[in-house]
């Protein structure tokens, strides 16, 4: 039995420690040193010298800050659109239809994420479809800046995350007791006192799991940030990437603010999901 | 079908016992090695190559196959140091025989030892490129010669012909009042077109021996682009998202590379393409034959019918979008493909080489100035 144990965990345990251990390991490894990749005569010198950069560096904190600001926001944004939406599906749908209606809800969702992270950008853009119907419509005369600015930025992450906040909030309401909100209701509550009393906080472990979720997403997004941003829009995570791109000799530094950042954003995360586990009362 | 006895589950087959387990992971680690290894590198009849994508022209590829028997396996990259990262993991074991180069990165290459010195001789062809580019200082390190040069890129100035009038021919465009928010530029390229507009050396090979005089040529150009930032609505990396851009009109101004817009330019859209009188930085995009390649023989094959014919040149050009290096090569273009693809001789003399000699200096002090201008 406990072979057959063994050998049922040793594929989870050598994928854990293969893909998601071992290159933050490597990560952590390469951060020490003085650069990498190194010629074959390089004698290797190892120190904290890159984390102290970020620390005494104005330049790389901004970025950094921006990022956490962000992500913060994108995270709201995407509670505020994806709770309605879960809620009109799990309450206000009939249980036959639900699973249809989540369905086309996710379907975009199954494409690339570059394929949609431009498609926003064809939609954005001077000649896309919403200055294209606003134009027609008589509505702007010049097309609307919607492109390369905090606004695009924003929208691109909302929409590249709504998913990994509408499915914890869906499952979150969709187990809520109908009884209480038909007790409530008897007792003489109000739509709104029913929302706030009852709903909101039984949900809040999944707003909590959904936020969290979203955060790290976000705080860690390339793709969105160096298509849809603009020139005020750097994030840390462009920073990082261009450290691994464009200059070689710079991964040791790279590899200490991926770091800085993973370790900034669990902690952000897991102080969001204990929030929600503090605060959610047992039903 | 399976029942549970006791201890151990059985099936029809052997019984799964410890000892069974053990023996079977022995086993594992023993033939682990040659299960992971990567496809061989070195087989009959093959070639890898590591090339930016176009630098074969597909008729060519199809044809050197067909003649040859032997098959191009190519491996796309996308810029240099990603490029040299990948080689520097392989240098044990190559997986590549050709790789691509250009000239300002040679030294790297050849200090990261991935790249080996190339056999001049074995080439019938050689001749057949401009001695402009073959006797130049950038595929030469210590007197041997390490590359074959393909294609000349250059930095240029980009604009829509219905949008910006009349035509630009200074960088000092980028920071006309009237194109505000409507340029874009990648940060480093940039740069180093500013410090042409300000009279300094891009190529930072007259700063070797003066940093501090190259740091102050650098904070003067970070310090105008931050001055101007709101010139800019995108610093890009990529040359499909500049493409986006010109096309939606999003930006009518830009800094690019020739190749990057030269679709653009063949498909009829309104772009044209300048460098300006301050003049341009440029390098050599060359092939290179990596150290321990396994295929040599095959690679020095591909190599010469590469520089057999100038129309294979021209297909380059047409397939890369830059110049090519090959003597004749524009004899087979047309009218809007040489005004595309070719550089006059007036062209010529204004571009700068980047040079090996300030490529580090140059590294270090561009980039943290484009870390300044992100932020700034």
């Amino acid at each position: 039995m406990r072979i057959t144990r063994a050998l049922f965990l040793l594929g989870p345990v050598l994928w854990v420690a293969g893909a998601n251990l071992a290159p933050l390991f490597e990560m952590a490894r390469i951060s020490l040193l003085d650069t990498y990749p190194a010629a074959p005569d390089h004698v290797a010198r190892h120190s904290l010298d890159n984390y102290v950069a970020f620390l005494t560096s104005p330049i790389y904190r901004a970025a950094f800050l921006r990022s956490i600001s962000f992500a913060g926001l994108a995270t709201l944004l995407a509670l505020l659109l994806a709770y309605p939406l879960a809620y009109a599906i799990a309450i206000a749908t009939p249980a036959r239809r639900r699973l249809r209606r989540l369905l086309l809800l996710i379907a975009p969702f199954w494409t690339g994420e570059i394929v949609r992270i431009f498609a926003i950008m064809l939609l954005l853009s001077n000649r896309g479809a919403v200055n294209g119907i606003l134009r027609w419509a008589g509505v702007v005369g010049d097309p609307l800046p919607l492109l390369y600015n905090p606004f695009s930025l924003a929208f691109g992450m909302v929409y590249v995350v709504l998913l990994a906040m509408l499915l914890p909030v869906y499952a979150a309401l969709e187990k809520l007791p109908r009884e209480l909100l038909d007790a409530a209701a008897g007792l003489g509550a109000g739509a709104w006192t029913r929302f706030h009393r009852v709903t909101l906080p039984l949900t809040r472990e999944g707003i909590a799991a959904g936020s969290a979720l979203v955060f790290l997403i976000s705080l860690g997004t390339f793709a969105v940030p160096s298509i849809l941003g603009g020139a005020d829009t750097t994030l840390f995570s462009m920073t990082i990437g261009s450290m691994f791109a464009s200059s070689a000799g710079r991964w040791p530094l790279g590899a200490a603010f991926g770091l800085v950042l993973l370790a900034s954003g669990l902690g952000i995360a897991a102080a969001i999901a204990s929030a929600g586990r503090q605060a959610a009362p047992s039903p | 079908m399976r029942e549970k006895t006791g201890q151990a589950i059985v099936s029809r087959g052997p019984a799964v016992t410890r000892r069974t387990v053990l023996r079977a992971a022995g086993g594992a680690a023993i033939v682990a090695p040659a299960v992971l290894r990567a496809r061989p590198a070195s087989a009959a009849g093959v070639l890898n190559i590591t090339a930016y994508d176009g630098f074969i022209p597909p008729a060519f590829r199809q044809q050197f196959e067909k003649d040859t028997g032997i098959e191009l396996r190519v491996r796309l990259a996308s810029s240099q140091a990603p490029e040299l990262n990948l080689l520097v993991a392989e240098r044990e074991h190559p997986l590549s025989d050709l790789c691509t180069v250009t000239g300002n990165r040679i030294h790297q290459f050849v200090e990261a030892q991935v790249i080996e010195p190339l056999d001049v001789g074995r080439l019938r062809n050689w001749k057949a490129i401009n001695p402009l580019y073959t006797e130049s200082d950038w595929i030469a390190v210590e007197g041997a010669t390490m590359a074959v040069p393909l294609l000349v890129g250059a930095e240029v100035l980009v604009y829509n012909t219905e949008k910006v009038k009349p035509a630009p021919d200074s960088w000092e465009a980028m920071f006309d009042p009237r194109y505000r928010g409507k340029t874009a530029y990648v940060i480093e390229d940039f740069l180093q077109c500013t410090m042409l507009l300000q009279g300094a050396d891009p190529t930072f090979a007259s700063y070797v021996d003066k940093p501090e005089e190259a740091a102050r040529a650098v904070n003067a150009a970070r310090d105008l682009l931050i001055k101007n930032k709101s010139q800019v609505l995108k610093f890009y990396e990529d040359g499909a998202v500049l493409q986006q851009l010109l096309i939606g009109e999003d930006v009518v101004l830009a800094q690019a590379y020739a190749g990057t817009l030269a679709k653009l330019i063949l498909a009829g859209r309104p772009i044209r393409l300048v460098i300006p009188r301050e003049g341009s930085t440029a390098f050599v995009y060359n092939f290179a034959v990596v150290r321990g390649a396994a295929n040599r023989d095959n690679a020095y094959r591909f190599l010469d019918a590469l520089l057999a014919y100038p129309d294979i040149g021209a297909a380059l050009s047409r397939s890369a979008g830059y110049t090519s290096t090959f003597l004749g090569a524009e004899a087979s273009l047309n009218e809007l493909e040489r005004a595309t693809f070719l550089l006059t001789p007036e062209q010529l003399k204004r571009l700068k080489f980047l040079s090996y000699k300030g490529q580090k200096l140059s590294s270090e002090l561009i980039d943290r100035a484009v870390a300044e201008v992100e932020a700034g």
